[in-house]
């Protein structure tokens, strides 16, 4: 612990304080003059990975903005915040695209929403908010109503065309994945040339409405719904935070409980991606057999939670819901009959010639550019990256359990599909620990009380990669700040090196195999490079803010 | 005129027949993949559904978007036609099997122009990889009939599905057929032109109503004679030779037809339920999956050369 504050003491002057959060958290204070520095320092010499950046707007509280730059240190198993405090009048801070192309995303989206300059930012377009936005409003200050909707026509997307090259649009409503999401592949014949990106069509608010409207329990059921398949997982990574920020003593039963209802997600949410995957192949028997094969693990989450799907077992401080005894019986039975069948199907799919082969070497993404983009769960296990946030950051009963983190080097779509096939089997297993461990003993903490502007910052391992939360508590045990990093919004970026050259048919299964959650990521817009080249811009979805 | 007017009655049968025979195809495909599946009249259920439903016609399709469904489907009707379900020389002429040909290029040509007429990024997409599986099949059937026009002597189809030869080189022959059947289904892993997940069904995106159900319907069709084409001309000379007892010309006749339509009802379902175990194809794939097969009608070919 020590240890790494001592490392930072070579950025004297540089480096305004250093504290822990909690034991996997250190929080470093600097000035915009010295990121770069502590940036440079942090990702080259404690090989740490970008995952997010924070904008609060703290104005009510200091009179400043903060920027919070966020970076795993998988190896030292700490997260490091770099924090850095804005002017309030005229919030502006260097640009670290640059250095890190992984933070593209997140400095246009505080640009949009939180109104701070970033200077040099390559990118100038808009990301969450629609083109037609008010101007001068950014929506996560506080001054601005939870209830203010956007005006103006909205203008239809005109794909790009030239002689030699295609635009083809994949949706938004593309019968790929079914969730509104709009590529733009660039094909010239029948590769892939460039992409475009463009989402965030459904962004809800949800982080303003956590901040303005509910109150600090009322949240772990609307963090549940941010996403369709792993919606538990958002729910217990709140409710993390809040424990961290307020001291709170889960009882061990509970967080058992946690863990085993997060490990059913995993399986049922890799077995309906197997099922997509096998779709997107043209192999449609493989993909009603993989969800034969998922349906008693649906009904399972029914026979412990209530529900096939967002469980709502979940307040800060623990379960509401408490595991029967004579249930631990029929989920070991029910898990042994899961493998058998999913032992059989995998020994079939990759017996199927085809499949592997178009499997094998397309979307390939490399180790240096995962580390680039910052690429978390099963896509970077798949570009020889050994990172899970169990390993690395355990929290609730994973410190317990023993399992392999499956880490392939082939960084191939065929790779993606065997970290989560071998997941699969590690989950069954841990279940199983679990099971046979379980603590007796209450199941929620009796006394919960949060204090006023507590920071908090927890991540927990989504079957789609780290999935990050931070809060920053507020008075009347209501929020100040909630930020949700989804998995997709690191591994989205990503696809634009996947796809680079790769043939038309390949594309939708490279899409599909980063497990893409939009209802997760939600916001808009990415991916530029290369255009000036080759096409006669501009467009007129992205006139108003392009650059020549 | 009696023969003829069966042959005639036999085409008609053949095209009600058809979703019917798609019906059975889906309720397979369902039970392999542990579904139940529709009922047996689901395909005719979504055909009279289309047929009601408003024709859109896109901005930018031009007059060929709507013809092409219509000469898709007229080709296919003239090839069942062609096809001697009754193994008797009625409707056939010398020279009908380069028809047969040229009429199933023709039917996916005219796909093929539906799709481009659409102006549609996906269809084009469609179109240029359908063209490129029509060039390679087409070359697959023409060699095989080359084969057996050397070995038979003779471009008549009666002629050629009547007549008992037993040689390496028409057994070969007769599995290319088979195999060009598979390819012509255009289900996986040929399905490369339509690839819902990855090109949004291409060439028949546009269509909508009547039209999209003409397409269908020529599509299953087209299915069907390639089927057929293998089941008459590979198993026609034992039907004929087990029939050949039967005196009465209009019954034996009857029975010829009822067998032959049979036998490829069973040919169109097993290659349906062979397609079910296999993923799609990429174009390069498919096409080299192609290229290679081509072999086995080549050596057919200049095994028939060598008189073998």
């Amino acid at each position: 612990m020590h240890q790494l504050i001592s490392s930072f003491e070579g950025l004297q002057g540089k480096v305004k304080g250093i504290n822990y959060l909690n034991d996997g958290v250190v929080l470093v204070d600097t000035t915009p003059n010295s990121l770069f520095d502590v940036v440079n320092f942090i990702t080259r010499e404690l090989k740490g990975i970008f995952t997010v950046i924070i904008g609060v707007d703290a104005r009510e509280i200091d009179g400043s903005f903060h920027n919070i730059y966020v970076f795993s240190l998988d190896e030292l198993k700490k997260y490091v915040l770099v924090r850095v405090m804005l002017e309030g009048s005229d919030p502006k801070v260097p640009s670290i695209t640059p250095l890190i192309k992984g933070a593209d995303w997140s400095e246009r989206e505080i640009r949009d929403l939180l109104g701070i300059k970033f200077i040099n930012h390559p990118d100038p377009r808009k990301l969450i908010v629609p083109e037609s936005w008010h101007d001068g409003v950014f929506p996560l200050r506080k001054e601005v109503s939870y209830k203010l909707r956007a005006h103006g026509p909205y203008e239809p997307y005109q794909p790009r065309r030239s002689e030699d090259v295609i635009a083809l649009p994949y949706g938004p409503y593309h019968p790929l994945l079914h969730e509104p999401e709009y590529f733009e592949l660039h094909v010239k014949g029948e590769t892939v040339i460039d992409i475009e990106y463009r989402g965030f069509h459904v962004h809800r608010g949800i982080e303003k409405l956590g901040e303005a409207r509910l109150t600090i329990n009322q949240i772990p059921f609307v963090a549940e719904r941010i996403c369709g398949i792993c919606g538990y997982v958002h729910s217990v990574c709140y409710c993390q935070v809040i424990e961290g920020a307020a001291g709170i003593e889960v009882p061990e039963r509970a967080l058992y409980i946690r863990s085993l209802i997060l490990e059913i997600e995993r399986i049922h949410s890799h077995l309906l991606w197997l099922g997509v995957a096998c779709h997107v192949l043209g192999f449609d028997t493989g993909f009603m057999h993989a969800w034969r094969i998922r349906e008693p693990v649906m009904h399972l989450a029914e026979l412990l939670t209530g529900n096939r799907k967002t469980y709502g077992i979940n307040l800060v401080g623990g379960v509401r819901r408490d595991l029967k005894e004579e249930h631990i019986d029929k989920v070991i039975k029910v898990l042994n009959e899961v493998k058998e069948g999913y032992t059989k199907f995998i020994n079939y799919l990759t017996g199927v010639r085809e499949v592997i082969k178009r499997l094998e070497g397309s979307g390939l993404l490399p180790r240096t550019e995962a580390i680039s983009y910052g690429v978390v769960g099963p896509v970077a296990r798949a570009s020889a990256l050994k990172r899970d946030v169990r390993v690395d950051h355990p929290y609730a009963a994973y410190k317990d359990v023993y399992f392999k983190v499956p880490v392939y080097n082939d960084c191939d779509n065929m790779a993606r599909l065997m970290v989560r096939v071998e997941e699969v089997f590690e989950s069954i297993d841990i279940i199983k620990q679990l099971l046979d461990k379980l603590p007796k003993g209450p199941i929620l903490a009796e006394n919960v009380e949060v204090a006023e502007y507590r920071e908090g910052f927890s991540a927990v391992e989504a079957p789609r990669g780290e999935d990050v939360h931070y809060v920053m508590t507020g008075k009347y045990s209501r929020v100040y700040r909630w930020k949700v990093r989804a998995p997709s919004y690191s591994n989205i970026p990503a696809l634009k090196v996947m796809l680079h050259e790769c043939p038309l048919s390949d594309a939708p299964l490279t899409i599909a195999s980063i497990d893409p959650c939009f209802s997760c990521t939600d916001r808009l817009i990415v991916v530029d490079v290369n255009t000036g080249k080759r096409f006669k811009v501009p467009m007129r979805a992205l006139a108003k803010g392009w650059r020549p | 005129m009696l023969t003829n007017l069966l042959a005639a009655l036999c085409v008609i049968f053949v095209v009600l027949l058809i979703p019917i025979i798609d019906g059975f195809e889906r309720r397979i495909r369902a039970r392999i993949q542990s579904r139940i599946g529709p009922p047996l009249k689901q395909t005719y259920y979504d055909l009279v559904k289309l047929f009601r439903k408003e024709l859109l016609i896109p901005n930018t399709a031009s007059r060929l978007f709507i013809l092409a469904p219509f000469i898709s489907i007229s080709t296919s009707i003239t090839a069942l036609a062609i096809i001697p379900y009754t193994l008797n020389n009625s409707i056939g002429f010398e020279g009908d099997l380069i028809l047969i040909v040229y009429l199933m290029i023709f039917a996916s040509i005219a796909t093929l122009l539906g799709g481009l007429a659409s102006g549609n990024p996906f269809a084009e997409v469609s179109s240029s990889r359908e063209l490129t599986l029509v060039m390679a099949s087409e070359l697959f059937l023409g060699l095989t009939i080359a084969t057996l026009a050397v070995k038979y002597g003779s471009l008549s189809l009666v002629k050629i599905s009547t007549a008992i030869v037993v040689s390496p080189s028409v057994i070969l022959a007769y599995m290319a057929l088979a195999y060009y059947a598979f390819i012509k289904s255009s289900r996986t892993p040929y399905d490369i032109a339509e690839a819902e997940p990855e090109i949004a069904s291409g060439y028949a995106i546009e269509f909508s109503g009547p039209l999209l159900a003409i397409t269908i319907l020529s599509n299953l069709m087209k299915r069907f004679i390639a089927s057929s084409l293998f089941t008459v001309i590979s198993l026609g000379p034992l039907i004929a030779l087990l029939t050949m007892p039967i005196a009465n010309d209009v019954l034996r006749i009857s029975v010829n037809a009822m067998l032959t339509i049979l036998l490829s009802i069973a040919t169109y379902l097993v290659l349906g339920s062979i397609s079910t175990t296999y993923g799609r194809y990429r174009v390069r794939h498919a096409v080299e999956a192609v290229k290679k097969c081509s072999i086995m009608p080549l050596i057919s070919l200049m095994l028939a050369l060598l008189g073998l």
